[in-house]
């Protein structure tokens, strides 16, 4: 009975913070329900991010460009070809991020390191440069530095979704892939993972075709950014090539290690301290708001060195000791 | 009895240095041979070319019955094939438990597996707990291997070795770093554990290579320059020379 209730005593923060999220649209309004949405896809995105830079330790700086891959693919589709579907938008954006994963892992995996670092953000450069480019038909089917707008909520069962409706969708979407996630990490492969990324040469040695393991997780990882990425324009309804390139991807890095790597639900922390930041702070002082980003990554670096869910989470277990002793 | 591993005429050199010579030899299954030889003579060099590690310039490498010269490490290890190293090569922020349950699964096609749970493998956390209680380090299963004591991560070494029932075990230097006490405590562990394993090993501590070993090479500057029984070793000329230095140079 006594290990019952530790248990539940050490789980009533994320049962609080389902509980707020589950009653979101009722007590608050749009702009933060719709802050909410954002928070949780940015926070899918840099989940898997952190499968790759957290558990495999490949340091991927051209994150960004799965999920631009597939908002582009989706608003693309709905402009051009007039796709409106959910049923045939998503999957095609979700397919071609993981086709492109599939490529560029094969490239990028020949080398490591800050190696591997510089190829990834090259090559996510590639696809801010495609997407960026104003003229020619490509310009045309992009709409270049313009980006591309006008993509609707989707329709689902003769159902249009509306924000609020949308953010139960995205949460519920949320929910699931970071279980998927999590179960990654913990299974097998996982740890097979986690073992590359601790010792490549001994993971060699046992066995494990490390190659084969770090390529099967990028693409892992471009899949999950693909999802975030489809969620992505259907709440915002526009994408531009800013929400592709470096600045985009270095954005995702300040989540991770803000929120913490390695730790899979930090990426969410790391999402929300930044994201909550940028629309309270960044609507004060537009101008200012990059200096106080960067305070706040210097603050972080320098006192909360492992991300700031570690501490949460010994905070947490201080407050319980506490009062049980 | 049947061929475990086969070297045919191996040479590797780094530069210019010729680190292995035309080393050829055979090992039978269920043999503890021990390879001796002083600093530089190409011991670690030869592990690292066996298991893959290293391509060697020319040269057949046949592990029971595969030529796996062009083969990489894991599909050796696939084949049977498990190694230490001389310097720990542990999962250092991984809890103990895991890092033997990676070392069982290493062979196992589960290792791609990624829906169920790592420790949902019943058999193989029964494997775990066996090989972690032999060492007495059971109790520190859920510890991060940085919490363990050189000695215990040796033995840890050796652990993850066997962890996949090989059936050619290479132990480079396992005793490195131990006291004399530890050394003969690992010593005993390892010929508990080793069974009918066939083991290739090597060692600067000679108490240990004359209390494991059944045969004996010696390696010189990359040449096999003897090879035989601990007691014709101990009293071959040309090892004692290579050890002891002939009376000119002394």
């Amino acid at each position: 009975m006594k290990l019952q209730k530790e248990y539940l005593l050490r789980y009533t923060p994320v049962g609080v913070i389902a509980l707020l999220l589950l009653t979101l649209p009722l007590y608050a309004d749009l702009s933060i329900v719709s802050l909410i949405t954002k928070i949780l896809i940015f926070g899918l995105l840099v989940m898997s991010l952190d499968l790759l830079v957290g558990y495999t330790g490949l340091m991927a700086f051209g994150h960004a460009a799965f999920f631009g891959i597939a908002g582009y693919t989706v608003a693309i589709l709905g402009k051009h070809y007039n796709v409106t579907s959910f049923w045939l938008a998503a999957p095609a954006g979700i397919f071609m991020a993981v086709f492109v994963a599939c490529i560029f892992g094969l490239v990028a995996l020949r080398v490591s390191g800050v190696y591997f670092l510089l190829i990834t953000l090259a090559m996510g450069q590639l696809i801010y440069g495609i997407v960026h480019t104003s003229v020619g038909p490509l310009g045309a089917l992009t709409g270049g530095s313009d980006g591309l707008g006008g993509v609707q909520y989707p329709e689902m069962f003769g159902y249009a979704f509306e924000a609020e409706t949308f953010y139960y969708f995205s949460f519920a979407a949320c929910l699931i892939c970071c279980f998927l996630l999590y179960w990654i990490t913990k299974s097998p492969f996982g740890y097979g993972l986690q073992g590359i990324r601790e010792n490549e040469t001994r993971a060699r040695a046992l066995g494990y075709n490390t190659w084969l393991y770090q390529y099967i997780a990028f693409v892992i990882g471009g899949l999950f950014a693909g999802i975030a990425g489809v969620l992505y324009i259907y709440y915002n309804g526009f994408i531009s090539p800013e929400g592709v390139g470096i600045g985009a991807s270095g954005f995702l890095w300040l989540m991770l290690i803000i929120g913490g790597s390695g730790t899979l639900w930090g990426s969410i922390i790391g999402a929300a301290v930044i994201l909550v930041l940028q629309y309270f702070v960044g609507g004060l002082t537009p101008e200012r708001w990059p200096l106080i980003l960067g305070v706040c990554f210097v603050g972080v670096i320098m006192f909360y060195r492992g991300g700031i869910l570690p501490q949460l989470i010994n905070l947490w277990r201080r407050v319980i000791n506490g009062r049980s002793a | 009895m049947a061929e475990v591993l086969k070297v045919e005429h191996l040479y590797q050199s780094y530069g210019g240095l010729s680190v292995l010579a035309d080393i050829s030899f055979s090992i039978e299954a269920g043999e503890k041979i021990a390879i001796i030889g002083p600093n530089g003579a190409g011991k670690t060099t030869l592990f690292n070319v066996l298991s893959g590690f290293v391509r060697p310039l020319s040269g057949r490498i046949h592990l029971l019955g595969n030529d796996v010269t062009h083969m990489p490490s894991h599909g050796r290890a696939s084949l049977g094939l498990a190694r230490s190293f001389q310097i720990n090569s542990l999962f250092p922020k991984l809890p103990l438990l895991h890092n033997v349950l990676l070392a069982i699964q290493g062979v196992q096609p589960t290792r791609y597996q990624m829906i169920r749970p790592i420790t949902a493998y019943k058999d193989n956390l029964v494997k775990a707990r066996e090989l972690l209680e032999l060492v007495d380090l059971w109790g520190e299963s859920e510890s991060p291997i940085t919490a363990l004591s050189h000695g215990q991560q040796r033995q840890v070494e050796i652990i993850l070795a066997l962890a996949s029932k090989p059936r050619l075990l290479l132990l480079d230097e396992p005793s490195a770093g131990l006291t004399a006490a530890e050394s003969v405590n690992l010593g005993r562990i390892i010929r508990d554990l080793m069974g009918d394993t066939t083991v290739f090993f090597c060692a600067h501590d000679l108490d240990l290579v004359f209390s494991l070993a059944e045969r004996v090479v010696v390696l010189y500057y990359g040449q096999l320059v003897a090879q035989g029984t601990p007691e014709e070793i101990q009293v071959n000329p040309k090892v004692r020379e290579i050890y002891l230095g002939t009376e000119q140079h002394a």
